[in-house]
Formats: structure tokens, C-alpha cells, sequence
């Protein structure tokens, strides 16, 4: 009776553990609609579906396509399939959501771009390898048709947070290292993600956010930048940007700098003349031109000693 | 002037005929005069044109902004080497037979200077201002060296010319007969100087005169080497060369040489030269020229061909209008009439006489001054930047100061040949007797003066 | 009698020798002068020659006490010669507007160039402002010059109108009044400075001056300002940074992600004058556009 009860509560925690466990998963999914799952094989030949999926359009052919709706949430795994060619190798890239998957090979088969299909329109996808034979044939394309059930807010993107890290003093003329970190909301890095930062400049009238230039975070979510300020204004802001990738949201973080101390000129002018010769030189150029002269200043008191040498006879 | 006419009879024939010019002047001689003061006085109105309108009355214009004023520059500073650098390499070399040409040369030399020292000064659009290049002259610019190198020129050929005049203004002095006017007599006594031709004298003015004629060889190479550099210190195609220099200045000497010729046959026929200016001389000069030409041809072909083998694109650009485009008339006649042609004369001993080689020597200035116009307009004309070809057409106001730069150098001359003697006479009377004693040494029987080999034509 | 004539003799040798040296005297302080003399305030002198004018006048620094370096960029995606307006190319149109200049002069010309596989481009050409300059270099009166914040200038109450600059300037910006230039009367009002050369004068050599005067208040150059196409930026090497009115791009950055180059670059003149090859694609003009440009107004 014991033995069945204990048992029994064993097995209800057990469950409830499982349950516990499986909940948070759930939970996180019941946030968003399903993702659309779509697996695409590399095979010899191309592209194929497998499973064969109905937002496949295309099959092996030279127009392979695939079609979600706008708003969707994407998983899209490709998995290395190749029978002929085993030292195939790709890394398949979706530039138009600046997406790429990590390295497929025969070893490590399986590689998944997660994104939500904000915007509509045609993208290409591919082979971003030298892939021997199979270059041209490992492309496609993604629909992403307008509207559709969901609509755009049927996914919500996971919101991301950028955190800026420079000292806010810094010495005029130095250069400095501009660090941003970006994490989703569960604080996870996100890895590969372009950072761009601005500065809020101001020039000959008119104001702008000035890029100065664009990060990709590792995969400790950090971006790195050099930036050496060149503005006169000693009061500069700079703005760290990620504009969302994937499944991520936009995010942006400022930061104010105060210049202390004289810049030294940034720009200088490349050394135009030979220089040691300018030194020399207008020297050289008198001295000959006043050796000259002065042999004429001889030669014509010669010429005043010949009625000298004369009246003194 | 026709108020003297006997020469006084205490003169030697070479005094005779050194003196002759100064106080007897034909009606033909006056007549040109006349003439040549005429299209001076039309240069001078010419220039007053250009004066009132600006540099607008040219045919100068943006993208060809040098024309005729640049070309004459060159061509003048160029004849010029005639005459101090002949001169006083023959001198130098101890080349007896230079006495009777080289007051000609230095002549040339100061005059042909003096003409050329305006051309840029016309050409400028503020003449007034010329005195900038003193007050904030920049050593970096080759117009500066221009400056300061054609004024030590100027002043050396000056002394030059000066010095071995003065035992001729002594002659001068003493001997010139009573009923000349009084102002002659007064500057042969200033500028000879208290000469007497005791041997300290003598002494005195050998050592000054051999300076100079050591100094002015460098100077004169560097006027023309200095000059060539205002073109080839640019990047303009035809201009940027590095040969320009010693290219220029053998040009310079070639033109230079072809100048003293003519001069030498005009100067023998009117003032009855001819038995001190030989066919010796004007073949031993024509040698020169012919030397000269030999090596203007060489450098000629090294130019061009090093431009034309690579042909980048203005090259390519300037080449074609040199060889088959507009220029090409014009280039073609300095290349085969002003250097093949008379070389050729000069070469064949049939055409080696004195009216062959006066003709090749006019034929090398035309074609010098030819070569100086195409170097520089077609070199301006070729496009810089994506347009078309330059235009460049002179206006009658060029023409006139050309012509008037040529007759102003004309007349300069003339009359120097008036007020001065044109052969040096006593350095002529030096080398006879020096001829006549070589002459004794040699020939036991002495005669009076050396026989001349190579007598007149 | 003799005596007394020896006497006049040397007296006159002397006057000579004198006339000799005062002679000689013209050539040597021209040379002397980059030797011995300090250039004073403001006056001309090519601003590398010396290590003093580096610090630069007060007037031309900026709040962080940093000296301008003016350049300029042209990109020529954005530029289609106004053709696609139907206009004369405004970039002339402004300057001439601004600074008065004479009839047939264009201080900004826009040349049509030939692309490599047939039809044209269009490329402005303001004066480039080299570092290297041919025409500061072989100026023998130092006419024109480097101010200190990189702007070859003409100090018209100088200049001889030798047009020695001309012949060396290898882009062919410099202009010369061959007459005496026909202005309209509001011109005469203007103070001259070579900052801004108005009224033009005759017999001088005048060019684009990047409205140096126009810097000096913070304003974008004539042409910048007039280009409708946004296809000129004005920019500042120091601070690294242009603009053509509407956007502030990093100027280095800038030039390098677009393939900048400058005009016959091995030339070594340095220009301070950028292009972004282009041939007007941003506002679809098409390469072998026959549309041809607008003829200029003064």
C-alpha cells in the first residue's frame, strides 16, 4: 500500500518534473505561432525538400523555391546530403535578411537560419563557397509573400539590447576602442550580428548622423571598433546601432565623449620638396649667381687699372 | 655723315677698312635705316594697341596661352649664343681665324639679347609690374633663374663685347680724322680708357679678356639650358622632356652660328670685308654649323622617338598633329628645310660656297624659328582634359611686334656698325703679324703678310 | 691735358664698374629674400615653406583650435550633367552666379568624358587645389600660394600675367582676363580679397578658390550649395568629415568604400579633389545617355 502510494508520488513528480521541465519550452513557443519548418538538402543535383514541405515550390531544378508568408517565423535548416561529392562543403547565406549558417560538411550536417520574414519580397539564397561542380546549383530563392494571416505582427522579434563601452573621457588625438555587447532578452549573446555607430556630427551647417563605421559581433556578442575622434566639436555623441537580424529586434545605445586636451593635427600633408636640397639650395643658387658678379666687378676693375697703370706712369 | 668722306692717310688698310663704315654711309644703307625704323615705329604702335585692349588684341587665348611673343623669346635668347659662346670658344681654343667675326658674334650676342629680354615682357599681362620678379622673386620658379641668368648674360656679353673694343676706340681716338663730329671723338676717348697699349696694358686687358671668355661659355650654356627648363618643368606632353636643356642649347648655338653667316655676307658686301672675311671663315664656320646640325638631328630623333615608341595617350595626341595634323607643314619644314637641307648644302662641297652657304643658313633660322613655334603652341594645343584641340591663330598685333623684334635687332646692329668698328682691328692686325711670323720662320723668303689660303670667290 | 683726361677716363671707368654692381644688385635680392626675410602676417607665401605659418593665423582656425584642410568630393554616381533637368550644369551656374565671373570663363566646368565601353560621364572640375601644385611652384613672384588651410590662391595685386601657371597646370582650371572683363555693375561693389577675386581684374590669372571666402563663415561653397543632385561634397581632412548639404559622411571612409580616386593621380600633384566614379546612375541617367549638356549663362 506504502510501496504503491510512494510509488505513485514518485511518478506524479517525476511527471511534474518533466512537465516543469518541458513548461518553459512551451511557454516560449505559445509567445509566437509555430515556426515554419522547412529542411532543405544539398544533394548532388541541387536543393531538395525533405520532408517535403508545401512551402516548397520547387524541386531540383534550376528554380527552387521557397515560399512563407510575411510575418512567419522561419526555421530553415539545410542538411548536407551529398552522395558523390563528399568533400562538398557550404555555408549557405540569405544576404537579403543577412543571414548565414555555419559551415555544412560531412561530419557536421545540419546547420539552421531562424529568422522571421519581416520583409516581403524575392531573396536569394546560396552557396557562399566555392563549391566545385555545384556552384550553380546550390541556390534558390525565398518568397516572402505580402500580407498573409499573421500579417506582421503575427512574429514578434526577440528584443535585443546594446551596451556601449567606451570611457566617456577620452584624450584628444588617441584612438579608442568602441565596445558593444548585444544580448537578446534572456541576456544570450547574439553572435554575428552587424553593429554600425554613428556620430552625431555637425558640419559646414549641416547636421547628420555620421557613420563611422560597422562591427560584427563574436560570438560573445561583442563588437569591436577603433574609432579615433576627428571632429572639432569637443562634445561628441555616438550611437551604437544593430538594425535586427534573424529573429532579433532593432536596438541602440548612445554614449557621450568629452575630448580633454589638444588634438594634434590628424591630417598632414605628404613632404612635397626634397627637403635637404631647400636648404642648400637658394644658398647654392646666390653664391654661384654672386661669384659671377663678382668676377664682372674684377674683370671691369682691370679694365679701370688699365688708365691707372697708365696716369701713374 | 656724307660730310666725311677722305679717310686720313696716316692709316693702315685694315684701319682703313675697320674705320670706312663710321664715316661713310651709303644712300641704300640709310634708305634701310629709314625702313627699319619705320616697322620699329609700327612695333611701337603695335604694342600701344595691345596696351590699351590688354592681351585680348592676341590670338592667345585659355588653353593656347603662349604664342609668337614665347617663340620669338626663344628664338632671340637662341641666336644670341652666336655670338659670345662661338666667339669665345674659338677664342679659348686659340682659333686664330676668329679675329675678324667675332665683334660680329658678340654683337649679335648683346643685341639679340636685348630684343629677346622684351619678348617676355610683351607677353605679359601686367608689364608694369615686371619689377615683382626683384622685389618678391621666388628662387623656385625658372622664370627667376630666366631672370637672373639672361641679366648676368646680358652684362657679361656687355663686358665681353666691351673689352676688346678698347684698343679700337684708342685707334679710334688717335686717328680719327679732325672733321669728324666732335661727339665721336668723345666717346672713343671715353671707352678706351686711357689705352696706350704699353705692355702692362696689354697685359692687363689679355687676362680680363681671357676670364671672361672662360666665364661666359658656362653662362651662355645656362641661359638656353635655363630657358628650355620653363617648358620642362611643366608635364605637358613635348614639354616634359629631360633632354630639353642641352637640346635647347645646341639648338641655340645652331641658330646662332646661321646668324653670324648671314651677317658675315652682308656685312663683307656693304663695307668691303673681303679680304679679312674669306671662304675660309665662312666654310670653317659652315663646318661648325654643319657639326651642329648633325647633332640637332641626333637629338631631334632621341626626342621624338622616345615619345613616339611609348606613345602615351597626349603623346599620341601631340604627335599626330606634328606629323600628319595641322602642324605638320610647319614641323616638316624645320625638320627637312631648316636641318636635312642645309646640312646636305653644307655637306656637298659643290653647294659649299658663299651664297650656298648663306642660303643654308637662312634656311636654319627660318626652320629654328619654326622648331621654337613648334615646341611651343602644338604642345598647348593638345588637350588636358576631355575637350578639343587648341586653337591658335595669331592677330596682326604678334605679326607686327614679330616683325618689329626683327627689324628693332636689324637696325640695333646696323648702327652699332656705324658708331663701332665691326672687325675687331686690332686683333686682326695681331693675328697677321703673327701669321706673317710663323710665316718667316717657316719660309726663309719673308713676305709682307701671310698669303691667305682659300682667297675670295 | 692728359692728365686731366686720365682723370674723366677713370672717372667714367668707375661710373662702369658702379653701373656694374648696380647692375648685379636687381638679381640678388630676389634670391636673398626666401633666405633673410620672415614672411609677415598673411602674406603670401607657400604655407610647407615654412614651419611657422604651420601654426597658422588666429582667423583660420576653428572652435578646436585645429587648422581647416579643405577638400572636395564629387560623386559621380549622383552626377548627371543636369541634363536630366533640362538645365545647364547648376555647379557652373552657381559659381558664376557667386563670384561674378567673366564671360566664358567656368571656374567649375563640367566635361563630358568618354566611358570605357562607349557613352559618356560627366565630371565637374572645380580648380583641385593640388599640394603638389605645378602653378604655386613655378609662380616666380609668389602670386599664388597656399593659405594655411590648403587653398591655392592669387594674390591679384601681384601677379605679372606671365601665365606661367597656366602652362604648368595639368588639368587646365586657370583662366586668364585676356581683356579687361565685362562685369555687371554690382560687381564693382565688391571688396576685393583673393579669398573671393571680385571684381576680376585684367591681365591676371584668376580660378575656383573653393569660396574660401564662404568657409570662413561656415558656408558650403557656391557650387556644393547649387548642385541639385547633392553630387558635391565639401569636406575637411582634419575633422575627416564632408558634406553636400544634406548628409555628413567620414570623408576617408567614404572615399575608400566607394573607390575614390583623383584626377591623373600619377601626376603626384596631389589634388584635394575627390571623385566616386559614377555616370549619374542615382537619378537613372544611363551611360549611353545622348542628352547633352546645357549650355552655361553669364
Amino acid at each position: 500500500m506504502t510501496r504503491w502510494y510512494y510509488g505513485t508520488l514518485l511518478a506524479t513528480a517525476l511527471l511534474a518534473a518533466l512537465l516543469l521541465a518541458a513548461l518553459p519550452r512551451h511557454l516560449a513557443l505559445a509567445q509566437g505561432p509555430e515556426p515554419v519548418k522547412i529542411r532543405v538538402e544539398t544533394v548532388d543535383a541541387g536543393f531538395k525538400c525533405a520532408p517535403v514541405s508545401k512551402n516548397c515550390l520547387g524541386d531540383q531544378s534550376g528554380d527552387f523555391i521557397i515560399e512563407v508568408e510575411q510575418g512567419s517565423l522561419v526555421e530553415l535548416t539545410f542538411a548536407w546530403a551529398h552522395v558523390g561529392y563528399a568533400h562538398e562543403e557550404h555555408i549557405m547565406v540569405l544576404p537579403g535578411y543577412r543571414l548565414e549558417t555555419d559551415k555544412l560538411t560531412s561530419e557536421h550536417r545540419e546547420a539552421t537560419m531562424k529568422f522571421v520574414a519581416d520583409k516581403p519580397g524575392s531573396f536569394n539564397f546560396k552557396c557562399d563557397l566555392e563549391c566545385e561542380v555545384h556552384d550553380y546549383l546550390q541556390r534558390g530563392r525565398l518568397k516572402v509573400s505580402r500580407g498573409g494571416s499573421g500579417g506582421a505582427a503575427a512574429a514578434a522579434l526577440t528584443p535585443t539590447a546594446l551596451a556601449l563601452t567606451p570611457s566617456s573621457w577620452v584624450t584628444a588625438g588617441d584612438p579608442l576602442s568602441l565596445m558593444a555587447v548585444l544580448k537578446d532578452a534572456q541576456g544570450t549573446p547574439v553572435s554575428k550580428g552587424e553593429v554600425r555607430f554613428y556620430l552625431d556630427a555637425e558640419f559646414a551647417g549641416t547636421k547628420g548622423k555620421m557613420e563611422i563605421g560597422t562591427a560584427k559581433t563574436d560570438k560573445n556578442g561583442v563588437a569591436l571598433l577603433s574609432y579615433r575622434p576627428a571632429l572639432a566639436a569637443r562634445q561628441q555623441k555616438i550611437t551604437a546601432h544593430f538594425e535586427g537580424m534573424g529573429v532579433y529586434g532593432e536596438s541602440q545605445q548612445a554614449v557621450e565623449l568629452q575630448e580633454v586636451g589638444v588634438p594634434p593635427p590628424a591630417y598632414t600633408t605628404a613632404p612635397v620638396g626634397l627637403e635637404s636640397i631647400r636648404h642648400w639650395a637658394p644658398t647654392a643658387l646666390a653664391a654661384a649667381v654672386l661669384a659671377v658678379w663678382s668676377v664682372f666687378g674684377f674683370v671691369l676693375y682691370q679694365a679701370i687699372g688699365i688708365a691707372r697703370v697708365h696716369a701713374r706712369r | 655723315m656724307a660730310s666725311v668722306k677722305k679717310l686720313p692717310d696716316n692709316l693702315t688698310e685694315l684701319e682703313k677698312v675697320g674705320m670706312r663704315p663710321l664715316l661713310q654711309t651709303s644712300r641704300w644703307f640709310a634708305l634701310a635705316l629709314v625702313g627699319l625704323a619705320g616697322v620699329v615705329v609700327w612695333w611701337m604702335y603695335a604694342y600701344s594697341v595691345q596696351l590699351r585692349g590688354g592681351l585680348a588684341v592676341t590670338g592667345m587665348r585659355d588653353v593656347v596661352m603662349w604664342g609668337l611673343y614665347i617663340v620669338n623669346f626663344v628664338f632671340f635668347i637662341g641666336i644670341s649664343h652666336a655670338g659670345t659662346l662661338i666667339s669665345a670658344i674659338l677664342r679659348v681654343t686659340g682659333a686664330g681665324w676668329r679675329t675678324p667675326i667675332t665683334r660680329m658674334a658678340e654683337v649679335i650676342t648683346v643685341v639679340a639679347l636685348m630684343i629677346g629680354a622684351l619678348m617676355p615682357i610683351t607677353d605679359l599681362g601686367h608689364p608694369e609690374r615686371a619689377l615683382n620678379l626683384v622685389i618678391f622673386g621666388r628662387y623656385q620658379s625658372p622664370i627667376l633663374w630666366d631672370f637672373l641668368s639672361i641679366t648676368t648674360y646680358l652684362t657679361g656679353s656687355l663686358i665681353y663685347l666691351y673689352l676688346p673694343m678698347i684698343p679700337d676706340m684708342a685707334m679710334l681716338r688717335d686717328k680719327l680724322p679732325l672733321t669728324a663730329p666732335a661727339w665721336r671723338r668723345q666717346l672713343y676717348t671715353m671707352l678706351a680708357a686711357g689705352w696706350r697699349g704699353t705692355p702692362t696694358q696689354k697685359r692687363r686687358l689679355e687676362r680680363a679678356i681671357s676670364i671672361m671668355a672662360v666665364l661666359i661659355i658656362p653662362i651662355a650654356v645656362s641661359v638656353h639650358t635655363v630657358v628650355s627648363w620653363i617648358f620642362s618643368m611643366t608635364v605637358r606632353p613635348g614639354w616634359n622632356s629631360t633632354i630639353f636643356g642641352p637640346y635647347f642649347v645646341v639648338g641655340a648655338i645652331f641658330s646662332g652660328i646661321a646668324s653670324i653667316l648671314i651677317a658675315m655676307v652682308i656685312f663683307r658686301r656693304i663695307y668691303r670685308l673681303e679680304a679679312y672675311i674669306t671662304k675660309k671663315h665662312f666654310v670653317y664656320l659652315g663646318y661648325l654649323m654643319l657639326a651642329l646640325g648633325v647633332i640637332y638631328m641626333y637629338f631631334t630623333a632621341a626626342e621624338y622617338l622616345t615619345v613616339a615608341y611609348k606613345l602615351a595617350d597626349n603623346d599620341r595626341q601631340l604627335l599626330t598633329l606634328l606629323f600628319t595634323g595641322s602642324q605638320a607643314p610647319w614641323f616638316w619644314a624645320f625638320g627637312v628645310g631648316g636641318t636635312l637641307v642645309p646640312v646636305l648644302i653644307v655637306a656637298y662641297p659643290r653647294t659649299r660656297t658663299i651664297p650656298g652657304i648663306l642660303v643654308a643658313a637662312i634656311l636654319v633660322n627660318i626652320g629654328m624659328w619654326l622648331k621654337r613655334f613648334v615646341i611651343v603652341v602644338p604642345s598647348l594645343q593638345v588637350p588636358l582634359m576631355p575637350f578639343d584641340f587648341g586653337r591658335y591663330q595669331p592677330t596682326w598685333v604678334e605679326w607686327s611686334v614679330t616683325a618689329g623684334a626683327f627689324a628693332g635687332f636689324i637696325l640695333i646692329f646696323a648702327l652699332f656698325s656705324k658708331v663701332f668698328p665691326i672687325i675687331s682691328v686690332w686683333e686682326v692686325a695681331e693675328q697677321e703679324e703673327k701669321a706673317a711670323r710663323t710665316a718667316s720662320r717657316l719660309v726663309p723668303a719673308p713676305g709682307p703678310a701671310a698669303p691667305r689660303e682659300g682667297s675670295d670667290v | 691735358m692728359e692728365n686731366h683726361e686720365g682723370i674723366s677716363r677713370r672717372g667714367f671707368l668707375k661710373a662702369l664698374a658702379g653701373a656694374g654692381t648696380l647692375l648685379a644688385i636687381p638679381a640678388v635680392p630676389g634670391l636673398l629674400t626666401p633666405l633673410f626675410r620672415r614672411p609677415g602676417p598673411g602674406e603670401a607665401v607657400a604655407y610647407r615653406d615654412e614651419a611657422a605659418a604651420a601654426k597658422g593665423t588666429a582667423a583660420s582656425k576653428v572652435a578646436g583650435s585645429k587648422l581647416r584642410q579643405w577638400a572636395m568630393v564629387v560623386d559621380l554616381r549622383k552626377c548627371d550633367g543636369c541634363v536630366t533637368i533640362d538645365e545647364p550644369p547648376q555647379c557652373t551656374q552657381g559659381c558664376i552666379k557667386e563670384h561674378f565671373v567673366p564671360e566664358g570663363q567656368k571656374w567649375v566646368q563640367v566635361y563630358q568624358r568618354e566611358l570605357a565601353g562607349g557613352g559618356s560621364a560627366f565630371m565637374p572640375t572645380p580648380c583641385y587645389q593640388c599640394e603638389n601644385a605645378p602653378c604655386v611652384n613655378v609662380c616666380p613672384v609668389g602670386a599664388t600660394y597656399h593659405n594655411e588651410e590648403g587653398i591655392v590662391l592669387i594674390n591679384h595685386d601681384r601677379c605679372i600675367g606671365c601665365r606661367f601657371c597656366m602652362a604648368a597646370c595639368p588639368y587646365q582650371r586657370r583662366f586668364f582676363n585676356w581683356g579687361t572683363p565685362e562685369l555687371p555693375p554690382e560687381a564693382r561693389f565688391a571688396s576685393y580679397s583673393p579669398e573671393y577675386p571680385v571684381p576680376a581684374r585684367r591681365g591676371t590669372v584668376i580660378k575656383c578658390m573653393f569660396c574660401a571666402h564662404r568657409a570662413a563663415a561656415g558656408k558650403l561653397p557656391a557650387c556644393v550649395e547649387a548642385c541639385p543632385m547633392n553630387a558635391l561634397y565639401f569636406g575637411d581632412l582634419e575633422e575627416d568629415a564632408a558634406t553636400n548639404g544634406v548628409e555628413v559622411v567620414p570623408l576617408s571612409a567614404f572615399l575608400s568604400e566607394n573607390n575614390g580616386y583623383r584626377y591623373k593621380e600619377e601626376l603626384g600633384t596631389r589634388p584635394r579633389v575627390w571623385y566616386i566614379p559614377g555616370h549619374g546612375e542615382t537619378f537613372d541617367r544611363l551611360a549611353r545617355d545622348e542628352r547633352p549638356l546645357g549650355q552655361s549663362k553669364w
